[in-house]
């Protein structure tokens, strides 16, 4: 954003900022706010982080209330964000990832700034930023709003997931809710709020648990022979020789 | 020689990968710096046992990848020593590699059809659109409308020697809708662990056959090759609009 586009956004907002109740926003990236602000415009001016105008009021660091604040959010991130919001696991747990940091395997290359990383990730490339620092759920403290883009190297995308993660403290995986999903498929974007979300992801990020026991049901496409060996007989693995 | 232009593609292709990443990265405020992965703990610290489920699939494995063999440990008279060894208690060695592969590989891991027919929430065989048709003590086969796949876990080593098990896995695609085609991957499942993430595979080379002509293709030339065949082929037979990025 501009300077004096700025200007003219804190002149707008110190205006109005007489009639309207308005959250003040810490922008920690404004390049991804402003998308943020274009996509989401309704919900942002809802909960009063946007005047009607679209503007907001540029908040100051919040540590003289004594909230958490990390010296590099992109290593916190890193470290501790939980990656559940991009699949479910199973209800017993160990099928994904906790954290990005537990995903990254050596042949990954990650790169860490201070507002956000990047992992080049199998077919994937993963970017986590935050974007700004605010009240979004109203409830007086500060919380973290990030935007998590995937983008494929082959295949369906890309894909911004914006993430709030509430009353962030200094220890343990952080948990972030799912505002909306900006999802492009086949060369067309949507963006996905609420219920909606479920669709996109395939499963609820409410409950976010697959069933993954070994009730596994063999179905046989139409016209196959039968396989040899079941399901569950014997599962022991029988090793042989290549010496014999 | 071909190996030298494979080396060139390679480095060509992660040249363009670190200029993409510093892109990413440099509207970021704050300096950036590269992170070092974690790596696991060693559960060998000399040669770790190999174990030999399919001794064909092993042998054609082994002339097809001599050189990267040789370099893992996979030699015959090796085979042969490495017989009268005995496991370490922290080698994880499953009873049911089939269903671990069907629950916790990433496919979208490698370069691959998968990557046209998985997304970013849907990349495991757990995703609905899935159905088993046979689990195994060391295969996995599974189906969709668009998509069929194998998998067959030959061997186990240590290939990329950091003294923890590796997975050598035979995998096969094809599309019901076009079957002169079937791509067959040859993978390693680098260091598996038991808990806590997804299995990630890494490419050696893909064999392609179409009808009675077999090539092969190297890793380093495996996603251009992919891209191709997703957008010309596979995606407008399952009535799909050509999306992969080129």
């Amino acid at each position: 954003m501009r300077t004096t586009h700025r200007i003219a956004i804190m002149l707008l907002s110190l205006v109005l900022s007489g009639c309207a109740m308005q959250q003040p926003v810490e922008v920690l990236r404004p390049d991804e706010f402003s998308t943020m602000a274009t996509r989401l415009r309704t919900e942002l001016v809802r909960r009063g982080l946007l005047d009607e105008n679209g503007a907001y009021e540029p908040g100051l660091p919040m540590n003289s209330h004594g909230e958490y604040r990390p010296a590099s959010f992109g290593e916190e991130l890193y470290k501790r964000l939980s990656t559940r919001f991009r699949m479910p696991d199973a209800a017993t747990g160990g099928l994904t990832p906790e954290t990005f940091a537990a995903s990254a395997s050596p042949r990954d290359d990650v790169r860490i700034g201070k507002g956000g990383f990047v992992m080049a990730q199998g077919m994937d490339i993963i970017t986590v930023s935050i974007i700004a620092v605010t009240d979004w759920n109203g409830d007086g403290v500060n919380d973290w709003l990030l935007v998590c883009r995937v983008k494929p190297l082959l295949g369906n995308g890309p894909r911004d997931y914006y993430l709030a993660v509430d009353n962030v403290t200094a220890e343990g995986v952080l948990q972030p809710k799912i505002i909306a999903i900006y999802d492009c498929q086949d060369g067309t974007c949507v963006l996905v709020t609420g219920k909606a979300r479920k669709d996109v992801l395939g499963f609820d990020p409410e409950h976010p648990y697959v069933d993954a026991t070994p009730g596994d049901q063999v179905t046989l496409p139409p016209g196959s022979p039968a396989p040899t060996g079941g399901v569950h007989e014997d599962r022991r693995v029988e090793e042989q020789s290549l010496a014999n | 020689m071909p190996s030298c232009l494979h080396c060139r593609t390679i480095r060509v292709a992660a040249l363009c990968l670190l200029l993409l990443l510093n892109a990413c990265v440099a509207d970021m405020s704050g300096p950036e710096r590269h992170l070092e992965t974690s790596a696991p703990a060693r559960v060998y610290d000399d040669s770790t046992p190999v174990q030999v489920f399919d001794a064909y699939t092993l042998s054609t494995f082994m002339g097809r990848h001599a050189e990267a063999c040789a370099k893992a440990g996979l030699t015959p008279a090796q085979l042969k020593s490495a017989e009268q060894q005995t496991f370490a208690a922290g080698d994880w060695r499953p009873d049911d590699y089939g269903q671990a592969l069907r629950q916790r590989l990433d496919l979208r891991s490698f370069p691959s059809l998968l990557t046209g027919f998985t997304n970013d929430s849907q990349r495991t065989h757990l995703a609905p659109s899935w159905q088993t048709v046979q689990l195994d003590k060391t295969a996995y086969t599974g189906r969709t409308d668009d998509l069929e796949c194998t998998y067959v876990v030959f061997a186990t080593a240590d290939w990329n020697g950091n003294g923890v098990r590796d997975w050598l896995v035979l995998h096969t695609q094809q599309s019901p809708h076009d079957r002169t085609l079937r791509l067959a991957f040859w993978l390693v499942i680098t260091d598996p662990q038991p808990k806590g993430g997804l299995l990630q595979a890494q490419l050696l080379a893909i064999d392609e056959y179409e009808g009675l002509a077999a090539r092969s293709i190297p890793a380093g030339e495996a996603r251009d090759y992919v891209a191709g065949i997703l957008n010309d082929r596979i995606l407008p037979a399952a009535g799909r609009p050509a999306s992969a990025p080129r």
